[in-house]
């Protein structure tokens, strides 16, 4: 039985995270600190219904960690040799992931399937994201009111956007009240709303004609901004002072990187208690003066104007040749938690007036 | 799924000190299992990430040719934690090996060209695997004239001197070795790569030239190379960066929008003038 559209009823949110239990983790946004009033949200595995929150525009941190962990075991060892290299986890079904979030995954989905590199190149599978990804289900939230912050449709995105979502749930009221229409974007979305039909109701035949208007008045109180022709500029501004301006501030915290949901660089570490240990991998940024300098103390990257120019151009002028992408999705993280206020919709406006741009 | 960050298991068979300083050795490395041997494939050019479980991991250009059968050499100098640990085992030790990495030598464009090899250096290695893999039986008919600048500051810095002794007794090599600063005991050529490539004066009509060297040597040795008449896509350079994973993922090997792991570490001259500086 195929099922592509139907009404979850909030009471019914429970069920489903417990019919979804069964047989997967189930995470969705829930407060980061133990009980209280949510301040910040994260994606966390929950038991019941009592923990989500959904009020938060969105999660501290993207849904990436789902697939790509802030830290992970690759393997064990003793006495020189692996003796296990886990890759499997149960099934993920994540919940009340936003469009911005889930369009990333179309990016990390590349990079980890080797697919954002020029023809002609090894193709390196990523085993430990791509079980993750493929044993997952991501049901996005509509966004009805985003926040000043946001911006994801100067890049291409939409408040009500199904770009990497299986399933789409948006409010038909007030949330927390009113039941949340979901809607089927993939077979596997399709699948997991036949697999739980028991849980929700018909959909009367208004519903798209409704989501439309909402989603056109979530739009519509987003400014756009005008993003066009920025790689080009960057790419001609390579030495431009425009950098130094801009990095000046930065306190090469490295925070942007780690709230991103496209920022993948990770560090591979060995840690031991006698013969026996792990080698993990951990996030990384290229923030960071460590994070490229070589064993003999050289650096290709040695100043922040470097390293704040590859972050901008990593995302605007990079992934457009290797991924066919633009790789930020203008979630708002590295807006709203940069400690001494950079915007990147700033910055790129600077690259794109740089008056001082090589031709 | 093969796992591409599980190290190939492999046995440490033997350890040369290649330099004065002692803190280059070469590593002589056996695939523990047949069809890990079967499956490292490569061509000279390409690196792999040793691997010291406990320590870490480096990706370091492989230095045996492909010819070589039977086991793997790599050339590595001591500078930190992983090589340091290296430095200190002895034969016999396990440990291991991931790739091989990266794009080698382009050797569809070498094939009938005469070769023009400039080298400084600790760079050497991977040129070793080039012209032990050209100077094979098998293999030598299919290129023209090969030249080779090796400099070095003092010849105790010459790495693989009895490879080198042979080259030079060899009629089908024209092989130079050269020192910065005239030294008691060398009779051998004096003067930096780039003069002494310019002395020599390599035809480039139908010629490749195979670049590896510090920064410096680099910087010199290009303009002389493009007076010689070479052009850039006749200029072949290999790019170090600092690497994790190898595989293009873990981000920081990057130049522009190329990794150096994966669109490399192989790049022409008409190739990085399009790159940012950035390595």
């Amino acid at each position: 039985m195929s099922m592509d559209r139907g009404l979850l009823a909030v009471k019914d949110l429970d069920a489903l995270i417990q019919a979804v239990g069964k047989t997967a983790a189930f995470l969705a946004p829930a407060a980061m600190g133990e009980g209280g009033t949510p301040r910040e949200t994260v994606f966390r595995a929950l038991s019941s219904a009592e923990e989500m929150s959904l009020e938060k525009v969105n999660t501290r941190l993207s849904v990436k960690g789902a697939f790509f962990p802030q830290r992970e075991t690759l393997m064990s060892f003793e006495a020189g040799a692996i003796v296990d290299a886990p890759a499997h986890d149960r099934p993920l079904v994540i919940f009340g992931v936003r469009p911005c979030d889930a369009k990333s995954l179309l990016f990390m989905d590349k990079v980890f399937a080797g697919q954002a590199s020029a023809p002609g190149n090894v193709t390196h599978e990523d085993p430990y994201y791509l079980q993750r990804r493929k044993g997952s289900v991501v049901i996005a939230l509509a966004c009805d009111e985003p926040c000043a912050s946001c911006f994801c449709t100067s890049v291409g995105g939409h408040p009500y956007g199904t770009d990497g979502a299986d399933i789409l749930a948006s409010r038909t009221g007030a949330l927390g009240i009113d039941p949340l229409l979901l809607e089927a974007v993939t077979d596997k979305g399709r699948a997991f709303m036949a697999e739980h039909a028991a849980l929700l109701t018909p959909a009367g035949a208004d519903a798209p004609a409704a989501r439309e208007a909402r989603a056109a008045a979530a739009a519509a109180t987003m400014p756009i901004l005008d993003f066009s022709g920025v790689k080009e500029k960057a790419d001609a501004s390579f030495e431009s002072p425009v950098w130094d301006r801009i990095a000046r501030i930065c306190l090469g915290c490295g925070v942007c990187t780690y709230v991103c949901p496209t920022c993948h660089c990770f560090d591979i570490t060995d840690e031991t208690v006698g013969s026996r240990g792990i080698r993990i991998r951990t996030w990384d940024a290229c923030q960071y003066p460590l994070y490229t300098m070589h064993a003999s103390g050289h650096n290709p990257r040695p100043a922040k104007r470097a390293r704040m120019r590859q972050r901008i151009m990593h995302k605007y002028s990079y992934t457009v040749d290797t991924a066919g992408m633009v790789s930020c999705t203008g979630c708002g993280r590295c807006v709203r938690h940069c400690p001494v206020n950079l915007d990147i919709r700033q910055m790129l406006a600077a690259v794109k007036n740089d008056p001082g741009a090589a031709q | 799924m093969k796992n591409p960050y599980a190290p190939m298991p492999v046995t440490i068979q033997d350890v040369v000190i290649e330099n004065d300083l002692r803190d280059i050795k070469t590593f002589r490395l056996v695939f523990d299992s047949e069809e890990d041997r079967r499956a490292f494939s490569y061509l000279p050019g390409q690196f792999a990430e040793l691997s010291l479980f406990g320590r870490g991991e480096s990706p370091i250009g492989i230095a045996s040719s492909p010819t070589e059968e039977g086991h793997l050499l790599f050339s590595v100098k001591r500078m930190g934690v992983v090589t340091s640990e290296l430095h200190a085992s002895a034969p016999g030790r396990r440990m291991g090996v991931r790739g091989p990495m990266g794009h080698p030598f382009p050797w569809d464009r070498l094939q009938g060209r005469d070769i023009v090899i400039a080298s400084g250096g600790f760079a050497f290695t991977t040129l070793r695997s080039a012209i032990t893999y050209m100077l094979h039986g098998d293999n030598r008919a299919r290129f023209g004239k090969i030249t080779v600048v090796y400099g070095v500051r003092e010849p105790g810095e010459l790495l693989y001197k009895d490879l080198l002794k042979q080259w030079q007794g060899r009629d089908d090599i024209s092989f130079t070795a050269t020192i910065d600063r005239p030294k008691d005991g060398w009779s051998g050529t004096v003067g930096l790569v780039p003069n002494v490539l310019k002395d020599l004066a390599p035809a480039a009509e139908g010629a490749v030239a195979l670049v590896c060297g510090p920064p410096i040597m680099i910087k010199f040795t290009i303009p002389v190379l493009l007076e010689l008449g070479f052009g850039g896509e006749d200029i072949v350079l290999s790019l170090e960066n600092r690497m994790k994973c190898g595989i293009g993922k873990c981000g920081r090997c990057n130049v522009g929008p190329k990794y150096v792991c994966l669109d490399g570490p192989v790049f022409t001259w008409a190739q990085l003038e399009t790159l940012p500086a950035e390595y």
